[in-house]
């Protein structure tokens, strides 16, 4: 995407998309204030104000909390048993074979249908925001794996059981780091649904974290405060998407281009 | 092994995924919930999938998704264009949609109910959003990926500017074009229930619709996994069309 974007001129292309920035800001503020109706059009001008006093209470950072420990929880489980499952799927065929079929049919329902089950079933909670969480995020990381699996050079393999490597060691020393690369990219994608998914699943089914919050302002026509959540929002998964990114390319130096 | 002893064990693995998935089903149905048993479920969709209602909300979520996917995707294909010829739009873009993107599309429901009402226009809107970022940056990627060499050795040949859009980019993007509306599509399903579960009853119809009303107001929960399953078969239904469209379309490319 920013291919010619780099090159010579890296200082000088960040302070042109800078000014940008603020340009574009600029004319949504004026365009704000021309119609001076939030409910039509939020003011960006007002947006600080109105996020002041949410992080003075402690409202924000407590909803942030709150959507950021059942990313946590859903996540992290879905990232262990999906690596688990993936490697499971790709090391021994019948696995794979067997279990491509209940996949593939639970794998094009979205996460959100499942939020009237889950109301039903454990009603408005933790539970019902991190199974969401965990359903959106390990299908791609089970896919991921698999593949980075079979990608694997089986030379590799046999090479290490030649030179009288164990099962668990080919495992850990053989295919782990080879299909890293590949594990790494489905808990990239992995995040990101979950984020999705999250914001989706508050505004249904919990009484705390952003996707609630933008949710609660909006019905009082507060846009400015819907807009502070969103761009929480918008912030956070970039960080983290930056954050898997690097640790994507410290972990797997060899498979960077 | 013969062709069809190879046959007849794909079918056998794909019976036991099968069965597998239906057994652990009854399991935790018969713990949790026992009105979700396979033989509940089962009856309420043989009773309930033909029933007017069903047809009534499917044609009106798929109303609502091919409604905003159009336009969603008509505005991602000309603003990909835009950015994919021009380095300074993309320049000034680039922040704006690396803002965007990582949110998450349902973040817009709550303005757009604002902006529209508890309509089915927020839920609309919201897919076209949704579908506009997949469109666009896919389109984009494609025209910057030609080649300048197909580009130079048109102009050389004589080609004017519009041919060489017609006959070389528009071509080239094609493939790019279609893998983001496939994504588009794939994300449409996820918003349309979400946004139909938010806006409820107001709508009168669609799967969403259905959804909380047999969840929160009559409380049938055959029904409801009735749904969610109806909503994957026509998920990955639409996925399967958009590839095929695509391998017609781009028979040079493999997917």
């Amino acid at each position: 995407m920013a291919s010619d974007v780099r090159g010579g001129h890296v200082g000088r292309t960040r302070a042109f998309q800078a000014l940008a920035v603020v340009g574009i800001v600029g004319v949504w503020a004026v365009a704000a204030s021309v119609i001076d109706n939030s409910a039509r059009l939020p003011n960006p001008l007002r947006v600080p104000g109105n996020a002041w006093p949410l992080i003075q209470s402690g409202e924000l950072q407590g909803h942030v909390v709150a959507s950021l420990r059942r990313i946590a929880i859903g996540y992290g489980t879905a990232a262990v048993v999906g690596i688990v499952v993936g490697m499971v799927m790709g090391a021994f065929r019948p696995a794979e074979r067997l279990l491509d079929t209940p996949m593939e049919f639970l794998r094009p329902i979205p996460a959100l249908a499942l939020v009237p089950i889950l109301l039903a079933l454990v009603g408005i909670g933790e539970t019902l925001n991190i199974s969401i969480v965990f359903y959106a995020s390990v299908f791609p990381i089970i896919i991921n794996t698999v593949a980075g699996l079979k990608e694997v050079d089986r030379t590799y393999v046999e090479a290490a059981l030649t030179m009288g490597a164990g099962r668990t060691a080919v495992v850990r020393s053989v295919l782990l780091p080879a299909a890293l690369p590949s594990i790494m990219s489905g808990l990239r994608i992995g995040f990101q649904f979950a984020w999705m998914s999250i914001v989706g699943a508050e505004l249904i089914g919990a009484v705390t974290g952003l996707g609630f919050m933008i949710l609660y302002y909006a019905k009082f026509v507060a846009t400015e405060r819907v807009v502070v959540g969103m761009v929480t929002i918008g912030v956070l998964g970039l960080v983290f998407d930056r954050v898997l990114l690097v640790l994507w390319k410290v972990m797997t130096p060899w498979a960077q281009r | 092994m013969g062709h069809s002893r190879r046959w007849a064990s794909a079918v056998g693995y794909r019976l036991s995924g099968m069965v597998l998935l239906l057994v652990v089903w009854e399991l935790v149905a018969a713990r949790a919930e026992p009105s979700m048993s396979l033989v509940r479920v089962s009856e309420a969709a043989l009773h309930y999938l033909p029933s007017e209602e069903v047809r009534q909300s499917v044609l009106a979520s798929l109303r609502r998704i091919a409604v905003g996917f159009t336009i969603g995707s008509a505005v991602g294909l000309a603003a990909g264009f835009a950015i994919g010829l021009s380095a300074g739009l993309r320049a000034v873009f680039d922040p704006v949609w690396g803002f965007l993107r990582p949110m998450s599309p349902l973040a817009w429901v709550p303005l757009s109910i604002v902006w529209f009402g508890i309509t089915e226009q927020a839920a609309i809107f919201v897919i076209a959003y949704a579908s506009f970022f997949p469109v666009m940056l896919n389109t984009g990627t494609g025209i910057q990926e030609v080649a300048p060499v197909y580009r130079e050795a048109a102009l050389t040949l004589g080609a004017r500017r519009r041919d060489v859009l017609r006959h070389v980019l528009v071509p080239a993007a094609v493939p790019y074009l279609l893998g983001g509306l496939r994504i588009s599509l794939g994300l449409s399903w996820a918003v349309i229930v979400a946004a139909e579960l938010v806006i409820g009853s107001v709508l009168r119809a669609g799967i969403g619709y259905l959804m909380h009303r047999y969840t929160l107001v009559l409380y049938d929960l055959p029904r409801v996994v009735v749904l969610v399953v109806l909503v994957g078969v026509l998920a990955f239904l639409a996925d399967r069309l958009m590839r095929l469209t695509a391998q017609r379309l781009t028979p040079w490319r493999a997917t």
